[in-house]
């Protein structure tokens, strides 16, 4: 809604691509760009190779354009064959891309926002030029134009008369109205090209100052005489410069009165008329109800349908145009007028429709019934010229063309009307029967079957880039089905009777297809690899060992249950293994059984635990014990047996607590499964026991010193 | 007959009998077959036999002469054979712009002569012969002397527009086993060279002058006075509507035109098969950056990966694309 949308912005000249490297002062036919390739090789010596390629590349000049097509052009000013084009505007003529004018210049811009174009527009009275006679080997038609210099205009003010037209402001707040900060206008241009490539456009203008009833010939000729002898079919590296004027004079100059020209339009002025002066001209009246509708004969419509013959109606229709009265500024009379033509077909079906409905019905009564039986449901008018029958009281057994239902697969409709068996459709004034019955309607859509039926061949080639690859997609997509159905055939005559017989063989037959095939989410090389079956057992080598001719599998005994069909099953259940678990060779005493012999005895808690908390109470005992023992020497009569029973009882309870206290210290784990390392250096050490090297001292020395 | 080039070897099996009947009675036959093989030290094995009525004398034999020579091919230097592809003047060649937007007829030129390249076109160099961005062994029955993997770029004006890719028989730059040469397919599309143009499309102009559209506007009316404003500014919105009818718009080149004919973006596209590395354990893409349009291009993709995190050693594969399990 901005004001700055509704701007047009001016470029004097643009270049894009390549053609922005063509330097000045070049002096061959074309600009040349060198182009330097850097081939690099690394892999084996530790700094990369490297070797240079140059090679210089030339760019298409004018030279070598022999012809713009039509469909660059998007408009010309006036349009060709424009006699009355107003006098005091300028002709023109308007490029689709942006850079064409400049497009094959061979040369760089000029620092004053200056650069030829290649082509230019010459407007020339007819007296002013002839038309080139011989156009035998010559790419382009050419114009002989006897004083060039001072009809054309001027050479070196061609670059003020072409220019890129943009609709849309690329210049930034505050700028004013011309800018040359190029970064930031040609960012903007850019955007605006890659989102609306249509806001922009190229212009080139005649300089030529029209006069007032005048034929005119408009040309776009080559501006640069590489480009003239090239349209000629001369040898376009004849000019004496790369930049050289066509209609610049010079020594040896070939044809000199030639000019071809890649797009010629005619035109005539007026002597007055353009649009501002029309405008001025304008007076406001009210509008006749004549405005808008043509009257249109409907007495005999053709095809032997009864014709709308309405007293009232006069024999007309009125179709309406792009203009209409307003209805309220219309008097009575005449809003009944326009109002009676516009409701003509009250009461609704007016009978020519009931006859054209059931003559287009016929098209789908014919699916039904013979043309002999279905030709009677329309009242149609006798020819006007009968044909000659041979049986004239035989209906007629041909069956008839129909005029089309129109918007059938849109509406979904088949018939008008009344359906297959005469019985009225209901709606029967939605918009399908509101087409297809008022002969208004029809006229108009017969104009866009017209417009269908011109451009068809472009509406099918756009329909078909539209689906895109289809076809290609299609041919796939069968050699897929194709291939899938061999691949049952395969499966079903060779794999399932495989299967059948021994599903072992088929897993081994199909495992070079493992990693490929999914069960699961997982594939079945996986799922292989991570059960009891190890995958080698489907390799290739094992294969070839089980093969059941190889002299391995004929010598080995095999009987009914063991067959070499079974291994995998049998490797499964862990009969059969590559490895046999280790088994502990009888007579051998085992860490864990000597842990068991140690561990045997069963301390009671409250004993093991005192013993841990007071370790010298043993002590004590054996001091008791021996105190005991002297006393026992000096002791006589009962006190004696008493002492005896006193100090045996004692000695039992001191022997099993001793025992107890060595087996404590010893039960710490041992057994195999509960071994740490700490728990082995809490292992007693054995007195006699150190590591030692095998080798002679001295020998160990003397690796120590380095001397072996 | 079956012969290796480097080191040079071959198998010959000869076979040949003469035989003489007599009312289709065996009266005398010779008969030889034997395998040679070469080149020196020659070796020759078979079995000789002459029959004559019902006697039969046969003879085996295995004879080897000739002294033991060196005939594995020289390895060869890569750089030069690739420096003098891109020398050629025919792996130079100047495309004209796909979307034929040329516009203009050219003159008919000699393409073997002289490099000519249009102005929106693109320069394309591409050779057939090695292989490039991809670690190579050998180049036909050589071994590569001088690098292992090649590449190419440009270092003038102009920038890369994209790789070319070529079709190149990948046994004949990598060594692989018997098995491999057979299960792989022949050609394998590989980079073997780049396009070039101008940097993208860039745009460029010296200067810029803008004007807003402004009327004036002039109201008829029978019920006031003529009424005139001068400088009228059109509305943003109405000016780009009635740009939409303007003859830009209505040529054949236009957007708008095309958007007509072609009013959705989706249609349907055929693509070549890609190759993935995936894992070997459910088939999954590896990463979503593993994938390629060439088997070559993903089997040394898979080494390379292996090769930095020795861990992933039998855990990948390369697949098709359309065997990747989602």
């Amino acid at each position: 809604m901005s004001d700055a949308i509704s701007t047009y912005s001016f470029l004097p000249w643009l270049r894009q691509g390549i053609a922005n490297q063509i330097q000045a002062g070049s002096s061959n036919l074309r600009a040349e760009i060198p182009v330097t390739l850097e081939l690099k090789g690394e892999g084996i010596s530790p700094s990369p190779l490297t070797q240079s390629i140059t090679r210089t590349v030339q760019v298409y000049g004018p030279g070598d354009v022999v012809g713009i097509e039509k469909r660059a052009i998007v408009k010309t000013e006036p349009r060709h064959w424009i006699t009355n084009f107003e006098p005091n505007y300028l002709p023109y003529i308007e490029f689709y891309d942006e850079d064409f004018p400049w497009r094959y210049t061979p040369a760089a811009p000029g620092s004053n926002h200056r650069l030829t174009p290649w082509i230019m527009l010459v407007v020339l009275t007819e007296a002013e030029f002839k038309e080139g006679k011989n156009i035998k080997d010559r790419p382009l038609p050419y114009i002989e134009v006897e004083n060039a210099s001072s009809v054309f205009p001027k050479a070196d003010q061609l670059w003020a008369w072409a220019h890129v037209h943009v609709n849309q402001d690329l210049g930034a707040a505050g700028e004013g109205m011309s800018s040359t900060n190029t970064e930031a206008f040609l960012t903007k241009f850019q955007t605006l090209l890659d989102q609306n490539p249509d806001a922009a456009y190229s212009r080139i203008v005649s300089s030529r100052k029209l006069g007032e009833s005048t034929a005119y010939h408009a040309f776009l000729v080559p501006v640069f005489e590489s480009g003239r002898l090239a349209g000629l079919g001369l040898d376009p590296a004849k000019t004496p410069s790369v930049i050289a004027s066509a209609w610049a004079d010079y020594s040896g100059r070939e044809q000199p009165t030639n000019f071809p020209y890649y797009h010629r339009w005619y035109f005539r002025t007026g002597t007055q008329g353009d649009f501002e002066y029309l405008v001025r001209l304008l007076q406001p009246k009210p509008v006749d109800k004549r405005v808008g509708p043509r009257d249109v004969d409907v007495q005999n419509p053709g095809s032997n349908l009864p014709g709308i013959t309405d007293a009232e109606l006069n024999g007309v229709l009125q179709l309406g145009g792009a203009l209409r009265v307003p209805l309220d500024s219309l008097k009575p009379e005449e809003r009944a007028e326009v109002e009676k033509y516009e409701n003509w077909d009250q009461p609704y079906p007016h009978p020519f429709q009931e006859a054209l409905a059931a003559f287009i019905n016929l098209a789908d009564d014919y699916i039904e019934q013979p043309p002999e039986v279905a030709n009677p449901n329309v009242p149609l008018l006798p020819p006007a010229v009968g044909i000659e029958d041979e049986d004239d009281d035989e209906a007629d057994q041909d069956p008839l063309i129909t005029p089309p239902l129109y918007g059938r697969w849109h509406g979904l409709t088949q018939r008008l009307l009344r359906d297959r068996t005469g019985t009225p459709i209901t709606p029967n004034d939605n918009w399908v029967h509101e087409l297809n019955l008022d002969p208004r309607h029809r006229m108009t859509a017969g104009f866009g079957t017209d417009v269908v039926k011109t451009n068809q061949e472009e509406y099918m080639d756009a329909a078909w880039e539209q689906v895109g690859e289809v076809l290609e997609a299609n041919r796939r997509i069968r050699l897929a089905q194709l291939a899938k159905e061999i691949s049952w055939i395969w499966y079903d005559r060779h794999l399932k009777p495989l299967r059948q017989v021994s599903q072992e063989k088929a897993l081994i037959f199909t495992a070079p297809l493992h990693k490929r095939v999914m069960d699961q989410g997982f594939t079945v090389y996986h799922q292989l690899n991570t059960s009891v079956v190890v995958p080698v057992v489907a390799s290739t080598p094992m294969r070839r060992v089980l093969r059941s001719r190889g002299r391995l599998i004929r010598s080995l005994p095999f009987t009914e249950q063991i067959q070499p069909g079974t291994l995998l099953e049998r490797i499964n259940s862990g009969e059969v293994s590559a490895a046999p678990p280790k088994q502990t060779p009888p007579g051998v005493l085992t860490v864990d059984e000597a842990a068991e012999i140690l561990g045997s005895e069963v301390v009671p808690n409250p004993v093991r635990d005192w013993l841990r908390r007071f370790p010298w109470m043993l002590l004590v005992l054996q001091l008791v014990l021996l105190a005991l023992a002297i006393w026992l020497v000096g002791a006589s009569g009962n006190a004696f047996t008493f002492g005896v029973i006193l100090f045996a009882s004692l000695f039992l309870l001191y022997d099993q607590l001793r025992r107890w206290a060595a087996g404590e210290g010893s039960s710490l784990p041992i057994g195999e499964a509960d071994q740490t390392p700490d728990s082995v250096d809490d292992l007693s050490r054995s007195p006699d026991f150190m590591a030692r090297s095998t080798r002679p001292r001295n020998e160990v020395w003397l690796i120590w010193l380095g001397l072996k | 007959v079956l012969i290796q080039f480097s080191p040079f070897y071959f198998i010959i099996e000869i076979s040949a009998s003469v035989s003489l009947k007599v009312f289709g009675a065996g009266i005398f036959s010779i008969r030889l077959a034997f395998s040679l093989e070469g080149p020196t030290p020659w070796r020759a094995r078979g079995t000789g036999s002459l029959s004559i009525l019902f006697f039969e004398i046969s003879a085996d034999f295995d004879i080897t002469w000739g002294e033991s020579r060196n005939t594995t091919l020289e390895p060869i230097k890569v750089m030069p054979i690739l420096k003098a592809e891109f020398e050629k003047l025919q792996n130079w060649r100047a495309l004209l712009p796909s979307s034929s937007n040329l516009l203009v007829s050219l003159r008919k030129l000699d393409p073997s002569a002289e490099l000519v390249l249009h102005p929106v076109g693109v320069l394309r160099v591409s050779q057939k012969a090695v292989p490039l961005d991809l670690l190579i062994d050998k180049v036909g029955s050589q071994k590569a002397s001088d690098a292992k993997k090649f590449s190419i770029a440009v270092t003038s004006d102009l920038t890369k527009a994209g790789d070319v890719t070529e079709q190149f028989a990948i046994a004949q730059f990598q060594s692989m086993d018997d098995a491999s040469k057979l299960s792989r397919r022949a050609y394998d599309p590989l980079t073997g060279g780049l396009d070039l143009s101008a940097q993208g499309r860039k745009l460029r102009a010296s200067k810029l002058v803008r004007r807003r559209v402004r009327y004036e506007e002039i109201i008829i009316d029978s019920n006031y006075k003529r009424f005139i404003r001068r400088f009228y500014r059109l509305n943003g919105v109405l000016f780009t509507h009635f740009l939409r009818a303007n003859s830009i718009s209505r040529s054949v080149l236009s957007k708008a035109y095309r958007h007509k004919l072609q009013p959705f973006d989706e249609k349907v596209a055929v693509r070549e098969e890609n190759f993935v590395v995936a894992f070997q354990a459910n088939n999954q893409t590896y990463r979503s950056e593993a994938r390629f349009a060439s088997e070559a291009m993903a089997i040394a993709y898979l080494h390379r990966q292996v090769g930095q995190n020795p861990s992933l050693h039998d855990t990948l594969h390369v697949i098709p694309q359309h065997e990747v399990s989602v």
